[in-house]
């Protein structure tokens, strides 16, 4: 009879005991690394968007499977945002604005990839550019400083400065060009130059590199801008804008290029 | 009389001349305008063409930058949630079927050599997608300038094109 007594109390002590653990296990931050729709399968509704969200807790990169209420598409603008997550056994629990609890299931599970080398963490210097169109409040062809703040992409000029996001920027490609060594209105002037010297300077030329990048503003308006700066500059700026958190079609594009006879420059269409 | 003859016959010719050509010149005129209140302007379409990215984004900048200047309607970009529900909106997509990447360098030591062109195939729909308008438009550089200031010709063209084909009234 004793025994029987001791039995039970032993285990309404485990089951509280269980029930504690899972009432306990706590909430993690998660950071939303990239949106991508959804491919339904052949008895998926085709009217209801679906999208895989890739969200990397700790050392784990989860992608669950995300379907907005009816009429919300901002769940493709988020990649870069962190929240609060609780990992489940088949799904990640997170709160909205509202407080209110949703559950996703957990598609695939795998290693996080370590975030960036040591050296793509330092502070980028600022970098002399010019941008030749797209940002908002600063002219076309207007010379400025570029540099990577916190999480944001600053082009600062003499008329003005123009700040984005950095989880905001959906694309970053770079290239390459040249300009005329002698350019601007003296370089119009010696066009005019006796004997054919106009047309013998303009074979002397810089080379550039570019800087293309996509961003969405707080509409979720789509805008671009191109950026030109000295050889050498481009590559370092993308790979700082990739290390916190921007997007670019280019990094996948270089491995692609490896397996396909296509020309490099098919491979960075966006 | 003989010379009266001769002139009668070149001036009723001319005359025929003139008269074949102007139901010609009248079917190259939009017969009415289409009404648009905003102008959505959806990123360029490069599916068929190896485009560089500097080259669609300043195609589409460009494009809004001149549409903006029109000063007629409302411009909004692609993605704008504002856009959504506005009454009497044309969306304008542009898809590009053709793109020569020329030479600055050649452009200026030989003038004649290194021209950069791109074709556009700009289409004018409505909120649900029925066409409205659709043409091809050229953007060149072929004299002085980067290879980019083909986009803004292009702009230009297509601005100029949503003047003559749209009305904000």
């Amino acid at each position: 009879m004793y025994m029987g007594k001791t039995v039970g109390v032993l285990l309404l002590g485990l089951s509280m005991l269980s029930g504690l653990a899972i009432a306990t296990t706590s909430y993690e931050v998660g950071t939303i690394m990239a949106v991508t729709i959804h491919q339904g399968g052949a008895g998926a509704d085709p009217s209801v968007a679906s999208y895989d969200v890739s969200v990397n807790i700790g050392n784990t990169s989860y992608v669950v499977l995300y379907t907005p209420p009816l009429g919300t598409n901002t769940v493709q603008y988020v990649a870069g945002r962190q929240l609060l997550v609780q990992v489940r056994e088949k799904t990640i629990a997170f709160n909205d604005e509202l407080g209110r609890t949703t559950e996703v299931p957990i598609l695939s599970r795998s290693t996080a990839a370590p975030r960036a080398t040591p050296v793509a963490q330092h502070a980028l210097a600022p970098i002399q550019s010019v941008q030749l169109i797209g940002l908002l409040g600063v002219k076309n062809n207007a010379k400025g400083t570029l540099s990577v703040e916190g999480d944001t992409l600053r082009f600062a000029s003499s008329q003005g400065s123009s700040d984005i996001s950095v989880a905001n920027v959906e694309d970053v490609v770079t290239g390459n060009d040249s300009q005329r060594v002698i350019r601007g209105k003296l370089g119009t002037l010696s066009m005019l130059g006796p004997y054919g010297s106009g047309r013998f300077l303009s074979l002397f030329r810089a080379k550039l590199d570019t800087v293309t990048i996509k961003y969405r503003d707080g509409q979720g308006g789509l805008h671009g801008a191109v950026f030109t700066m000295q050889v050498g500059q481009a590559e370092p700026l993308k790979q700082e804008l990739v290390a916190r958190g921007a997007h670019s079609s280019a990094a996948i594009q270089v491995e692609a290029s490896a397996n396909s006879s296509k020309p490099a420059v098919m491979e960075e269409k966006p | 009389m003989k010379q009266f003859c001769r002139v009668i016959t070149v001036l009723s010719f001319f005359v025929s001349i003139l008269g074949g050509s102007q139901p010609l010149w009248a079917q190259q005129q939009p017969r009415s305008k289409i009404k648009a209140s905003a102008i959505r302007v959806e990123m360029i379409q490069s599916d068929e063409v190896s485009l560089p990215a500097e080259f669609q984004v300043a195609l589409y900048e460009n494009l809004i930058q001149q549409l903006e200047k029109e000063n007629s309607w409302h411009v909004y970009r692609e993605g704008d949630q504002n856009s959504n529900k506005v009454a009497g909106l044309v969306v304008l997509h542009n898809t590009v079927r053709g793109f020569t990447q020329g030479s600055e360098r050649k452009r200026q030591v030989t003038t004649v050599a290194g021209a950069t062109s791109i074709t556009v195939h700009c289409q004018f729909t409505d909120s649900d997608g029925k066409v409205l308008l659709e043409r091809d438009l050229k953007g060149k550089v072929r004299f002085f300038g980067a290879n980019l200031k083909a986009t803004n010709d292009f702009a230009k063209k297509a601005a100029a094109l949503a003047r003559q084909s749209l009305s904000n009234s």
